[in-house]
């Protein structure tokens, strides 16, 4: 068992010197196999979900997408969490008072990784890698597929704005298969 | 004698090898190809009739005139205005420069005029706009959302982008969608001004928009169309809580534009990669990405683009969704976006906001 791992947006990468997210990116390219195979426990415990098997095909992503639709827990923020958010305001907005668990980021995280694991699966041109330029890119430090023509798939992201948009009501369980189904269609083809 | 005689032939011969090349020149010049490689500068206008060669990098942008014939294989750049009628001969990338020798498989914006025939296989990225009548290839791939006009023909196998529209009456698709900055679609073919959308009054709907496509915020201070999403939508709660908190920052402090939408936290001018180039967006809060637009805006190429690359962001889950804003100019007191613009930004289901 490697130590655990702590997931964007748990993780400010800003904040972090190179040779930090050098080590990270070690760490989390070696923590992939693990975070896979807690995913498959995970869903394999779930009643309905006991027979899912992580086969890195396309259509695990279907069940996978239904798993993760039934798993995504928000909970309140904590006060110093609201003021942090305020201080950041410019004037005084309202601001939503739930976020997601730090369970259902690790999930959502997982879940991005799965898919980041299919799609390397299929298209094996993709590798792991990290932008540590320019300074705010939104992936920056942060582990991420490439190979794609002239864009990144950064799984965590993915994994945690689905995880977000089906906590709310805006995402369906289906959204897990239009994503794999929408980067599939831009890999390239060896 | 012969000497003489052996000079004129030398002559002739120089003055022949002289000419060949400029009268192949000329014959290239009025009826083409373009030969190999070349590298059409910017702006460009190729003339008619023309033969573009193989492989050709087209700069951008680029007007390229009728009737004109796109070799193959051949990258085209974006942004590209192909004119009607046109033939892109297959197998066409129509994309963006090509930075390493592989081809792309992806453009924007792209119009092809009417009546025009894309050969195959040939890939037109989203949000493409594509004419009516005109015959589409088979195994011609046409990425969401794309609007077809009314009598494209189809052919099998095509896969077409959801949700696609086909057949409906308010896409025309005429080139005037993109590159004819302060036209509308209508007014493109007679140079007629674009009307466009008053600011904070506006409650103009795009044309061919469905009523059911927009909805009305509160009072008078904003409006949001929420495109596609429907007013039912989940999304409509976030927006609106979004547009009140940057309108009462507009009635709070009289500021303008990018700098409202810091009232909404989040990170400022985040970048994000897309196959057409970085996208800055303005305000990244909640996962939506918030643009701010100040003054008139029209459909320009940059415009488009923009859209293109959100719409991009959102189905690559990248973001959650985009938002935009659009804020009346503090010196003209004039702002809002154009029909067309509003038009495209609903084909994109990108819901916007006008103070």
């Amino acid at each position: 068992m490697q130590k655990e791992i702590s997931f964007w947006p748990l993780i400010d990468f800003q904040k972090m010197s190179k040779r930090e997210i050098g080590d990270y990116f070690a760490e989390f390219t070696n923590a992939v196999p693990e975070q896979l195979q807690r995913l498959h426990i995970d869903v394999n415990r779930t009643p309905g979900f006991d027979t899912w098997r992580a086969d890195e095909t396309a259509d695990s992503l279907l069940d996978l997408g239904k798993w993760l639709s039934t798993h995504t827990e928000t909970r309140m923020r904590t006060p110093e969490e609201l003021n942090a958010i305020k201080s950041r305001l410019t004037m005084d907005v309202p601001i939503s008072r739930r976020d997601l668990t730090d369970l259902t980021i690790a999930r959502a995280a997982r879940v991005g990784i799965y898919l980041a694991a299919t799609l390397h699966r299929n298209h094996p041109d993709t590798k792991w890698t990290y932008h540590v330029t320019p300074r705010n890119l939104a992936d920056y430090g942060q582990p991420i597929l490439s190979g794609f023509p002239n864009v990144d798939f950064n799984p965590v992201r993915i994994g945690v704005v689905l995880a977000r948009g089906v906590a709310d009501g805006k995402r369906g369980a289906d959204r897990l298969a239009e994503l794999y189904a929408f980067w599939s269609r831009q890999a390239p083809t060896s | 004698m012969a000497k003489a005689r052996a000079a004129i032939l030398l002559c002739a011969g120089i003055v022949s090898a002289l000419v060949a090349p400029v009268r192949a020149f000329a014959q290239q010049a009025q009826f083409g190809p373009i030969g190999r490689p070349v590298e059409i500068g910017r702006p460009a206008v190729i003339g008619t009739p023309v033969t573009i060669g193989q492989p050709v990098v087209i700069g951008t942008p680029v007007v390229i005139g009728q009737p004109t014939t796109i070799g193959q294989p051949t990258t085209v750049a974006k942004p590209i205005y192909v004119a009607r009628p046109t033939v892109v001969a297959r197998p066409t990338v129509v994309g963006r420069p090509v930075v390493a020798a592989r081809p792309r498989v992806a453009g924007y914006p792209v119009v092809v005029g009417r009546p025009a025939r894309i050969g195959v296989p040939v890939a037109v990225a989203r949000p493409a706009a594509v004419g009516t009548p005109m015959a589409v290839g088979s195994s011609v791939t046409v990425g969401r959302p794309t609007p077809i006009g009314r009598g494209t023909a189809v052919a099998r196998p095509t896969q077409i982008g959801t949700p696609a529209r086909v057949g409906t009456p308010t896409v025309t698709g005429r080139p005037a969608a993109v590159g004819a900055p302060a036209a509308s679609s209508t007014a493109a073919s007679t140079g007629q001004p674009a009307s466009i959308g008053q600011a904070s009054a506006s409650t103009a709907q795009p044309s061919g928009q469905t009523a059911s496509a927009v909805a009305g915020a509160s009072a008078s201070s904003y409006h949001i169309s929420y495109a596609k999403l429907g007013t039912s939508s989940p999304w409509r709660a976030s927006l609106q809580k979004a547009a009140s908190a940057v309108a009462a920052a507009i009635r709070g402090r009289g500021q303008a534009a990018e700098n409202e939408l810091k009232v909404l936290g989040g990170d400022s001018q985040v970048v994000f990669k897309t196959p057409w180039g970085r996208r800055v967006v303005d305000q990244l809060a909640d996962d939506i990405g918030n643009e701010a637009k100040s003054g008139l805006q029209y459909l320009t190429q940059s415009n488009a683009l923009q859209i293109a690359k959100d719409a991009y962001l959102r189905d690559t889950g990248h973001i959650a969704q985009s938002f935009w804003h659009f804020f009346k100019n503090s010196d003209t007191g004039q702002g809002g976006p154009s029909k067309p613009l509003m038009k495209a930004l609903d084909d994109a289901d990108i819901p916007y906001v006008i103070y």
